[in-house]
């Protein structure tokens, strides 16, 4: 398992001009984790604090929920920051074709099996939703809860959510946490399923800016290229959740400008960086 | 961000209750249920199954020559953006302004996996064949050059659509957007939600098995359809003298935090979203003139809204004509609160509220201002739309007719 995390939160400042939008990343995390690995996380997903969860709670989870879950736990952890900080925050989920192992598996099942074969946590747990509503209900999170995307360009859709929903300020804060398997786990006609990649997922604790920007920051630029050709043939989000973890990585507080970038498809572009008060 | 007002001028309805506004308003203020026993007709299903289905969805050869769905949901979701278009005015200028999408549908890939398995397909063993997901179909059918995101917060999604697609007009990133919710009753989703225990047992009685509210209630009725509106600012709308639907006035949302599928007992994070969603809208609770309940049918759900409601709205709760349309659709998932917003706009256009069906007991625990049986004309200016999910999903969204 591989694990990302930097320590300095940057201050909540602001900066946000001509329908550019500017918000700090006040938390951090990357992770990366085979099906073995998934299976300890289960277990043991990260600090917990001192909150109690049933001890089943992410038993019948789908993968990337559990990656997912266990990357804002170590983004918060790592911070130094409590989980109670983030308790009126919101989550926005973004996984890449969630459900495709244990839902398929569920359908596997029930083309076997009937009725029988469908558990009841089949469709809550491998839904789009599925991640945003664990990782509100595991931490306590009374903002708003919504998954977004779900197909290749999960992470794009997902950062246009983010950003639309913290121009509105609907919470103090939103979490925003994609994942995706590098290869997609394959679910088998006997209901079982060949996980041989692996799943990354990335957590960023995204809120609004009242003064200029400083530390880690992500910016949305809507109208980069309002004329360039609409094209759905961009990045697969599988591919851009390792790249935002990369960056994450190479990501050294002294560093300073943008350290990553996304063009999204229809002229807008979304980059990561860091700032530093003059 | 600018306080732009955002009108609805085009609806797009494939339902339960038929698959155009005019017949969709006309059915649901007549009281007439869409639920009814399976057939294969609708598809493979399962025995004893009772559910609100869709008869037919509309194809539209001139588009699906070019670009054929390749499931249900795909034409389902097209047909829903196409109709919308067309009764927007928008249709043949498309292509002239930018058009966002954002549609809830939260089980978008399960539903996808399992109709490819049902036709002898392979997508969900063969992840290469996964290239492209309903609203990119729909965006590169319609030639549409807008952000497209589809959402998903279980059954309240279609609302979190509508909100994000206001958002994207009220900044600016879009012109024109395509908002609603959109979902099918499979055999997976019976089976899933049988085996939950959510679902009616009274399928001997098909329509009179969704009774929102009632002492007798015993669980849902799955329903299938959507709706998707076309969202402009109301400047926009004037200028090109669009007809107004309705003003998306205000929306909120809060987490329950609680459980991924039982709603929380606590009535407290549920009265967050409508308060937040009044306040969004800038009104009181007396303002309100009619409450279009998330009130699926099941024992908890609907006395937990109730309880939600009063904490809210205080006396105006039980001042406020409230009912459930899910008495006649049953419960679209995620197209359950694009249907809802169809129901309010046809409170607005007749002036009249649709009634609870069903509704012969009223439980004491739900002591609301029930509209039972048949619609009930009033003065109708502002509504209020709950919907909840799983996950502790409270979203609340409010319109207020078009000046």
């Amino acid at each position: 398992m591989t694990t990302t995390a930097l320590h300095a939160p940057c201050s909540s400042v602001s900066a946000n001009s001509e329908g550019r939008l500017v918000v700090s990343v006040n938390a951090w995390a990357s992770l990366s984790a085979n099906q073995a690995m998934i299976d300890a996380l289960r277990r043991t997903p990260g600090e917990m604090q001192g909150r109690d969860l049933p001890a089943s709670f992410l038993k019948y989870a789908e993968e990337q929920s559990v990656c997912g879950f266990a990357a804002v736990l170590r983004a918060i952890h790592e911070a130094g920051q409590t989980i109670e900080t983030y308790r009126e925050w919101g989550v926005i989920g973004a996984p890449k074709f969630p459900g495709r192992s244990q839902g398929g598996a569920s359908i596997a099942r029930f083309f076997d099996q009937g009725v029988k074969g469908i558990s009841p946590h089949a469709i809550p747990q491998n839904s789009l939703h599925s991640l945003s509503g664990l990782v509100s209900v595991g931490l306590g999170m009374g903002g708003p809860n919504l998954g977004a995307g779900g197909g290749l360009q999960s992470v794009s859709e997902g950062l246009v959510t983010a950003f639309s929903l913290l121009a509105e300020r609907r919470a103090p804060g939103f979490w925003f946490v994609a994942t995706a398997w590098d290869r997609e786990p394959i679910p088998q006609r006997n209901g079982r399923v060949i996980a041989e990649g692996t799943c990354y997922a990335v957590a960023l604790a995204l809120a609004p800016l009242d003064g200029p920007a400083e530390g880690l920051c992500l910016s949305f630029n809507p109208a980069v290229d309002a004329a360039r050709e609409t094209s759905r043939s961009g990045a697969d989000s599988a591919g851009v959740v390792v790249e935002l973890s990369e960056a994450l990585g190479r990501n050294a507080p002294a560093s300073c400008g943008a350290i990553w970038k996304l063009e999204l498809d229809w002229g807008a572009e979304v980059a990561l960086s860091q700032q530093h008060s003059s | 961000m600018s306080e732009r007002n955002v009108w609805i001028t085009g609806v797009g309805v494939v339902s339960p209750l038929g698959n155009s506004y005019p017949e969709f308003a006309r059915k649901i203020l007549e009281g007439a249920s869409g639920i009814r026993p399976m057939t294969e007709d609708d598809g493979p299903t399962l025995e004893g199954q009772i559910a609100a289905c869709v008869d037919v969805i509309p194809a539209h050869a001139e588009i699906e020559t070019t670009f054929p769905p390749r499931n249900r949901l795909e034409r389902l979701t097209l047909a829903c953006c196409i109709e919308a278009l067309r009764d927007s005015g928008w249709w043949d200028r498309r292509n002239d302004v930018r058009v966002g999408v954002s549609v809830g549908m939260g089980a978008e890939w399960l539903r996808t996996w399992e109709e490819s398995c049902l036709d002898g397909e392979q997508r969900l063993y063969k992840p290469e064949l996964d290239d492209q997901s309903i609203l990119d179909f729909v965006r590169t059918a319609l030639g549409l050059r807008g952000p497209v995101t589809a959402v998903a917060a279980a059954c309240a999604s279609a609302n979190y659509a509508i909100s994000q697609g206001k958002r994207w007009i009220e900044m600016g990133w879009a012109d024109v957007c395509l908002v609603g919710g959109c979902d099918l009753v499979t055999p997976m989703a019976a089976a899933g939600f049988g085996n939950l225990r959510a679902l009616s047992r009274r399928t001997s009685d098909p329509a009179s098995a969704s009774r929102p509210f009632d002492r007798e209630r015993d669980g849902f009725v799955l329903g299938e359809g959507g709706a998707v509106f076309v969202l402009e600012s109301a400047d926009h709308a004037r200028r090109r003298g669009a007809k107004p639907y309705a003003e998306v006035a205000g929306f909120g949302a809060s987490s329950d935090a609680s459980h991924m599928i039982i709603p929380s007992s606590d009535p407290e994070p549920a009265a967050r979203a409508i308060r937040a969603a009044l306040a969004d809208a800038k009104i009181n609770p007396g303002q309100v003139d009619y409450i279009n309940a998330h009130a699926t049918s099941t024992p908890v759900g609907d006395a937990a809204e109730t309880r939600s409601l009063k904490l809210a709205l205080g006396s105006s709760a039980t001042k406020t004509a409230i009912s459930s349309t899910k008495s006649m659709t049953g419960h679209l998932l995620s197209g359950a609160a694009a249907v809802e917003t169809v129901a309010c706009i046809a409170a607005f256009e007749r002036q009249a509220v649709p009634p609870t069906i069903n509704l012969h007991e009223v439980d004491p625990e739900c002591d609301l201002r029930h509209v039972p049986h048949t619609a009930r004309e009033q003065k109708v200016r502002v509504t209020l739309s709950n919907s909840f999910g799983f996950g502790g999903n409270n979203t609340c969204l409010i319109l207020r007719k078009a000046a």
